[in-house]
């Protein structure tokens, strides 16, 4: 009982530990959520891409069940190239007409095509994070290698839209075809 | 006594009702919590990100696991409960080999006989096993010898931490997919590729008793796309001079055991990357002086000493096709080596020598697809050939054999794993791997794992697997003569049936998991005396081991970062217990890195506290707690890495219990030690 109740001791005072922020404000590289990475690169994504029609605020839209959460919430007002940024969640499809970026939820797996189909001519840069999505026609699909988040690219599905995508941004990722 | 017994029984007893109630509360807490930064609708999210320009996010890390299905996924969506730790924690910390590095992940504990480190797992750890029910990995390519099974955790590893990029543990039965060993997880070791290091990179290391390690690691990627890593590491320490009090009379040198503690080993590794094709090539050799007068040696004499080596070449081809499709092959030779020397008096003095050689081939291949966008399905098949399996034991003059013993194996294996996605918050993840080896009859292990995230950042697995291993031919054929050790051929594998729960959520930036396991051993395979006093491996019938355990582990946006981990395992099993008592019941380990100075100069402290154990004879040692402590400035005059670690601060005094082969009851293990490590990069 002695070895139990200094076990818990040690264990309270380690476990208080974790819990005191402590004050040092220095950079250093650290792991990050998965979606905390996502989001960054979607709120980038407006700094590469050119809709034809004038953009007087960027909204980023999330259709299906939203994983992002939290990690969504640093990007609500922030501007990018001196524009502000907003996110919604649609939830229907003809709602996303106001959008610029259509990130769309691996939820909606099954009505990709039929989603993919009504978006279609509505100048919508779509992205997504789902294995075949960029074989679906989605045009920046994110996946994960070696622990870090990369995309790939279905030009096709850019060539047939009426927005332009920086060089810049295409370079960086991989491309792939229509199925 | 009988009383005593009872009250211990009872404490416990109530010690564990009051941890179980401790622990629900916990675990309901965290399912029912709000996330905290909703309620109050603070910002914490990717603050720090946001700043960062579209290339440097292509070089953020976020947590994947690639041992846990042979395919990258995440660690959330995997099926099974898994530690990670990268290079940068090893820094942190000053770990020097993987054992180092085990022993601060939650539920596992290392324990050293000054010869070999053993690794326990779930509450199980046996005397006198070489590490047979873990699977250990370097980039997917099976370390376990052909002899003795050996997962080789501390400086008889063949690879340089240093090289290490990460370590994944992957608790729970995992034979579904990778057959034998994988009997109470899998330990995956990833390479650092030539991305890494870029250039020449020198390190040195100094410790305490002449301690000494040099290392030279040098990579390039070229222009055609190749991928090049070469490293070399040589390592020498003269150990210290120990005392054991077994041994405390004048014709054995007062019970002192002096210059017998030596450890010495070099290792080599390459690695070649072109276009799908990938090239491994590994070799290292350590020799360990034996100070302990093991197996009735001479006590105190620097000639009784074990050597392992070991090599592999494991060339790798991989091609995805019509962006859905992996399609992996894999050819393999690995060789290794036992010479252990044992200087007897029998009299007059004479040098025993125990011979293993083993050396075997195999091939490999993996295919990867997705059903319909919605499922990922993996198929592979696996053959290995035993060209030689080894063991002789003979005395050098007059030259005498004991034991001269040459086999020859194969086995198959075919497995296949489906993750299916059943809704938007629900997982399946159904495996089985069927293997068939010569000499033993086929069996197949299947996995199954539900994956459930009832909300936002919080996943819930329920896990169910089964996993054997196959008698080694150690266990099987090795007999010094009869002496000592006798033979069993007739050994069947042992096999176990493991249930898991495990509860992870991520609060803020907190991440908290909450796991249990139960599992159920068969067939067990564990050294015996039979009844003409020799000592063989039998299967001696079943054990049991429940467990439960909490982890806690925060990374603030200012560089500090924190983890705590407490776990509560016990085995029983139908003979006396004999053996099982080794595992500390309670283990809690905590880290911490705090920046000092920006970001060149931080701090790591490290706390481990292993509750009591008992020893071969039933006597306890009380636990212990240990401190480590490492100051670690980076990149300081441009491309220097300077490293001071202390390892048990406190001079803590305790002991690990040893196994028969010892007349010692216990081990005695460091007081406090210190290695000074600094590496350029050129």
């Amino acid at each position: 009982m002695k070895t139990l109740s200094r076990m818990f001791l040690m264990a309270v005072i380690l476990g208080l530990a974790l819990t005191v922020q402590p004050v040092c404000v220095c950079a250093q590289a650290r792991q990050f959520g998965e979606y905390d990475v996502k989001a960054v690169f979607m709120a980038n994504f407006f700094k590469f891409v050119e809709w034809p029609s004038p953009v007087r605020e960027y909204r980023l839209c999330i259709y299906g069940s939203d994983p992002f959460g939290q990690s969504v919430r640093t990007l609500e007002g922030m501007k990018v190239r001196g524009t502000m940024l907003e996110v919604r969640r649609p939830s229907s499809l003809r709602a996303l007409g106001d959008c610029h970026v259509l990130f769309i939820s691996s939820s909606e797996r099954r009505r990709i095509r039929a989603i993919l189909d009504a978006v279609r001519g509505m100048d919508l840069l779509t992205v997504g994070d789902t294995e075949g999505y960029a074989q679906e026609g989605v045009m920046l699909n994110f996946y994960i290698e070696a622990s870090k988040v990369k995309f790939e690219i279905n030009l096709n599905s850019i060539r047939s839209s009426r927005i332009a995508v920086s060089s810049q941004l295409l370079k960086l990722g991989r491309m792939v075809g229509d199925e | 006594m009988n009383r005593n017994r009872t009250v211990e029984r009872s404490t416990d007893r109530r010690g564990r009702v009051l941890l179980l109630r401790v622990l629900f509360v916990v675990l309901l807490s965290l399912i029912i919590a709000p996330d905290p930064a909703v309620a109050e609708g603070e910002d914490s999210g990717p603050s720090e990100l946001a700043a960062m320009p579209i290339e440097d996010l292509m070089g953020v890390e976020v947590s994947t696991v690639l041992g846990a299905s042979r395919y990258e996924q995440r660690v959330s969506d995997a099926p099974a409960s898994i530690s990670i730790i990268t290079s940068q924690d090893i820094k942190r910390y000053g770990y020097r080999t993987v054992a180092d590095v085990l022993n601060s992940v939650p539920g596992l504990y290392v324990t050293y006989d000054r010869n070999y480190r053993y690794l326990g797992a779930g509450g199980f750890l046996r005397q006198g096993d070489y590490n047979t029910r873990m699977l250990l990995l370097v980039d997917g390519h099976r370390m376990n010898n052909n002899i003795y099974d050996t997962a080789a955790v501390g400086n008889d590893l063949i690879l340089d931490l240093d090289l290490v990029d990460r370590i994944e543990v992957i608790r729970g039965p995992g034979s579904s997919l990778y057959g034998s060993n994988a009997f109470f997880g899998v330990i995956n070791l990833i390479t650092k590729g030539a991305k890494h290091v870029n250039g020449l990179e020198l390190s040195a290391e100094a410790g305490s008793f002449d301690a000494n390690k040099q290392r030279a690691t040098f990579g390039r990627t070229f222009g055609n796309g190749l991928e090049m890593l070469l490293s070399a590491t040589r390592y020498n320490s003269r150990g210290q001079s120990l005392y054991y009090k077994e041994y405390d009379s004048p014709a054995t040198n007062s019970g002192w055991s002096d210059g017998n503690d030596y450890e010495g080993y070099s290792s080599f590794f390459t690695n070649f990357k072109i276009s799908g094709l990938d090239v491994q090539a590994a070799y290292g050799s350590r020799t360990k002086g034996i100070p302990t007068g093991a197996w009735g040696t001479v006590f105190n004499d620097d000639r009784t000493k074990s050597t392992d080596a070991q090599g592999y070449i494991d060339v790798r081809y991989r091609r995805t096709f019509r962006d859905n499709q992996d399609l992996s092959v894999r050819v393999f030779y690995d060789y290794y080596r036992y010479d252990g020397k044992y200087l007897f008096d029998y009299p007059p003095l004479t040098m025993n020598r125990d011979l293993a050689v083993g050396k075997w081939w195999g091939t490999e291949a993996f295919y990867k697809t997705r059903i319909g966008n919605r499922h990922t399905v993996i198929a592979g098949l696996e053959y290995r050939d035993n060209l030689v399996q080894q063991q002789k034991n003979y005395d050098d003059s007059p030259y005498a054999v004991y034991l001269d013993d040459n086999r020859g194996s194969y086995s198959v294996g075919v497995y296949a794993q489906g993750e299916f996605i059943v809704s938007d918050r629900v997982l399946l993840n159904l495996g089985a791997r069927y293997d068939h080896y010569k000499d033993f009859s086929g069996r197949l292990n299947p996995r199954a794992a539900l994956i459930w995230n009832p909300m936002e950042k919080t996943t819930v697995k329920l896990i169910y697997g089964e996993a054997y291993r196959i008698p080694n031919a150690y266990e099987l054929y090795y007999t010094d003569g009869n002496v000592t050790q006798g033979a069993n051929p007739g050994l069947d594998p042992e096999t176990i049936r493991t249930y898991e729960l495990v509860l992870e959520k991520y609060v803020k930036d907190f991440r908290l998991c909450l796991s249990g396991f139960y599992y159920d051993v068969e067939n067990l395979i564990s050294q015996q005396s039979d009844a003409a006093g020799l000592m063989v491996f039998a299967n001696t019938g079943r054990a049991e081991g429940k467990g439960i355990q909490f982890e806690m582990e925060r990374k603030w946006p200012n560089g500090f970062s924190g983890k705590f981990s407490y776990s509560f395992q016990e085995v029983t099993s139908n003979q006396d217990g004999v053996g099982f008592a080794n595992f500390p019941k309670h283990l809690a380990k905590f880290n911490a890195f705090g920046p000092i100075i920006r970001n060149w100069l931080g701090a790591g402290l490290e706390i481990q506290y292993a509750s009591s154990q008992k020893n071969l004879n039933s006597t306890s040692d009380g636990g212990y707690t240990l401190v480590n402590a490492t100051l670690l400035a980076e990149k300081i005059f441009r491309n220097l890495d300077l490293s001071f670690s202390v390892y048990n601060v406190l001079d803590k005094k305790y002991s690990n219990p040893a196994s028969r082969e010892h007349v010692q009851s216990d081990i005695e293990q460091d007081g406090r030690t210190f290695r000074l490590k600094a590496t350029y990069r050129f």
